[in-house]
């Protein structure tokens, strides 16, 4: 390429990375510089690429040398960006650590309400990332704000180092998601709703569909590519999205309620699809509030309520740091029995909750107040869950 | 085992990085919608296609070739009462087909299928995907006015080379109305809530607009008669410009006025096309 002119659209000079390149309609190529920044490369000729943001310049250089020495006089600021580290040219598959998703005191307002109230975290790489938390908790709406479907109304957000809403062209070219709701095409054919999508990702036809095959053939659909939607079972359906979500290549995956409202053998089987994608390297956020899937998939859990986060840690380190190793539940007791001094007691609706750290003391208990509703097991997740959400309804 | 448990390898081109040029430049967004957009409405073309053809065709045996037997030789603004009523529907049906897509349609994907959803969260932006969708309203127009000018010269009506130029206004109508249509949806809450819409402002263009009698006097003047003021409110109504250019090509005649027409109907496009973006955008991005 050294010897051939490139006619070079220089973008953005002030902010590194921070492309608004809105359209070249005669194709091109985006270059990320080394030292943060980004050209439009159109071999031959600039007639018709346009920049609506930022100062741009047309310029004429000889070779990647020279774009090269252009590019240090041109981003005084060296700061390499965590984009760049991903997606700069030549580091495709480089691995870096840095969080794929920061959020700082993170804030949106529908009026009076806070749905996302003050949320801080960060999502790093290969990590899985699930958030848990009652309807309206605000889970929906962080992972709209993470795909710049919903904007912020104060705190701080970056994806892959970029900011959503303006930089969403480059943050959602690499990110795949599966919404909650069936939103494919149901008219079309289950192959032909996934080519439209791949059609949106910027995809050509040939690929888009040696990628669905490719898909459909991992989660065994194949025979299935040219019913309706409509002819599907929820199952399929569910399978089919995740097929649509990974048809980018997403580095990383978000996943609403994925298995909501699907018979537990489906529910093994996404779970089963979603390790193997784990154990790839993929970094996946996913909301639910079934606490068998976040103890099956996550490697964290956030526990929202009323747009905040109310606990941020492992699975098990959740179970162990906030309550007692038994529990005791046992539903429409007439009257609380005598229990030892390491036994907590709770009462929620129509169920009594003893908790210990010694199964004795509650083996004892058990024996007393034995009735077909009364379980003596092992504290979970949901026993957190419902220990910082409350008992009642939230609603 | 189990169909879909896992146990089949992960396609290559999600464990090995390929090199894939990705098409994310204007032309590109534009065209995904626009596919999506076709291959839906051909997956039900019949279902879809026949009211929006039939209607503008039983309006013209019904006025047209009905009244038109009682009129003995009369020229309508220099053309046959067929031709005249023929040019017009041409017209209202690719406002008809733009204003159909982007209300009640739009409505259905923005509120029930999440369509829109599944577009933003690729990198398409809220103007991509919107521009497309106007853009496949035009194709509906210049296809529906196509339809209506060769099924109307099955009865008669007579046309000029000029109006192989048919389709062109029945695109920038289907575009125009798409985008006003879409401004219409941003406010819409409930789905009932179009019929005020299509009852209270499509219908009287429909009729109003010169589709079925010729409304404007032929000059323009001050609006101090009451002639004045009809033929002023005529030309500020959005269809009478495509009705009397698709008269024009019918015609094969262009003056000063054919250029204002040309002028108005691509001022509202541009004003409505701008409108319709700077307020979806708030419906959608929430």
């Amino acid at each position: 390429m050294g010897d051939a002119a490139l006619a070079v659209f220089l973008v953005a000079v002030v902010e590194p990375v921070d492309l608004d390149v809105r359209d070249c309609l005669f194709g091109g190529e985006v270059v990320l510089h080394p030292l943060g920044g980004a050209f439009v490369v159109v071999p031959g000729v600039v007639v018709g690429v346009r920049v609506f943001r930022g100062p741009g310049l047309i310029l004429v250089v000889d070779g990647l040398a020279a774009l090269q020495r252009l590019g240090e006089v041109v981003f005084p600021r060296a700061a390499a960006t965590p984009y760049d580290a991903w997606f700069g040219k030549g580091t495709m598959n480089a691995q870096t650590q840095e969080p794929i998703v920061t959020s700082r005191d993170l804030l949106k307002c529908y009026g009076k309400l806070h749905a996302v109230d003050g949320v801080s975290f960060d999502v790093h790489p290969t990590e899985c990332v699930g958030f848990l938390g009652p309807n309206g908790a605000g889970k929906t709406t962080l992972m709209r704000m993470i795909l710049s479907l919903v904007g912020k109304s104060g705190g701080e957000l970056n994806v892959f180092g970029l900011t959503p809403m303006s930089q969403r062209k480059l943050i959602n070219r690499h990110i795949g998601v599966v919404f909650q709701d069936n939103n494919l095409d149901s008219e079309l054919a289950a192959a032909d709703s996934l080519l439209v999508h791949g059609l949106y990702c910027g995809l050509d036809h040939g690929t888009a569909r040696k990628r669905i095959a490719d898909l459909l053939a991992w989660m065994e659909l194949s025979e299935k590519a040219g019913s309706e939607i409509r002819e599907l079972s929820g199952g399929m359906v569910r399978r089919l999205m995740i097929a649509r979500a990974l048809l980018n290549q997403p580095r990383l995956l978000i996943l609403d309620e994925p298995t909501t409202g699907l018979d537990p053998q489906v529910r093994h089987v996404i779970w089963a699809l979603l390790r193997q994608l784990k154990r790839q390297g993929m970094t996946i956020l996913l909301t639910t509030h079934y606490m068998e899937e976040a103890q099956q998939l996550a490697d964290r859990v956030m526990i929202m309520d009323h747009g905040k986060v109310l606990l941020d840690g492992a699975p098990n380190a959740l179970v162990e740091r906030h309550l007692e190793r038994y529990v005791l539940q046992a539903a429409g007791l007439s009257a609380i029995p005598e229990h030892d001094g390491d036994v907590r007691h709770e009462h929620a609706g129509d169920a009594d909750f003893f908790y210990s750290n010694t199964e004795a003391s509650l083996q004892k208990l058990y024996e007393r107040v034995r009735t077909p509703f009364t379980v003596l097991r092992h504290a979970n997740l949901e026993d957190v869950f419902l220990k910082f959400t409350g008992h009642g309804l939230t609603e | 085992m189990k169909s879909g448990s896992g146990g089949a390898p992960l396609p290559e081109f999600m464990r090995v990085e390929q090199a894939c040029a990705l098409r994310t430049g204007l032309f590109w967004s534009l065209y995904g919608v626009w596919y999506r957009h076709v291959k839906v409405y051909c997956r039900t073309l019949i279902a879809n296609a026949m009211p929006p053809v039939l209607e503008p065709l039983f309006f013209f045996t019904a006025v047209a070739v009905g009244l038109s037997t009682y009129m003995r030789d009369g020229l309508f603004d220099g053309l046959p009462y067929t031709a005249f009523v023929a040019s017009g529907i041409l017209a209202s049906s690719s406002m008809f087909t733009g204003v159909f897509e982007t209300t009640y349609a739009a409505f259905v994907r923005l509120t029930w299928q999440k369509t829109y959803d599944a577009m933003l969260s690729t990198h398409l932006r809220v103007h991509e995907v919107f521009t497309g969708e106007f853009l496949f309203c035009g194709t509906k127009g210049a296809v529906f006015s196509a339809v209506v000018m060769l099924v109307t010269m099955l009865f008669g009506v007579k046309i000029t080379p000029w109006c192989v130029l048919v389709p062109v206004v029945g695109f920038a109508t289907a575009y125009l109305f798409g985008a006003i249509g879409l401004i219409v949806t941003s406010y819409v809450k409930m789905i009932n809530n179009f019929t005020f819409f299509t009852t209270g402002v499509i219908t009287p263009l429909f009729f109003f607009s010169g589709t079925f009698f010729p409304v404007f006097s032929g000059t323009l003047g001050p609006p101090t008669s009451v002639r004045g003021v009809v033929d002023l409110l005529w030309f500020v109504l959005p269809l009478s410009h495509s009705v009397e250019l698709s008269r024009a090509l019918y015609k094969a005649q262009a003056d000063w006025m054919t250029l204002a027409h040309v002028g108005m109907l691509l001022l509202y496009v541009v004003v409505a096309h701008w409108l319709a973006l700077r307020r979806i955008r708030t419906r959608v991005l929430g």
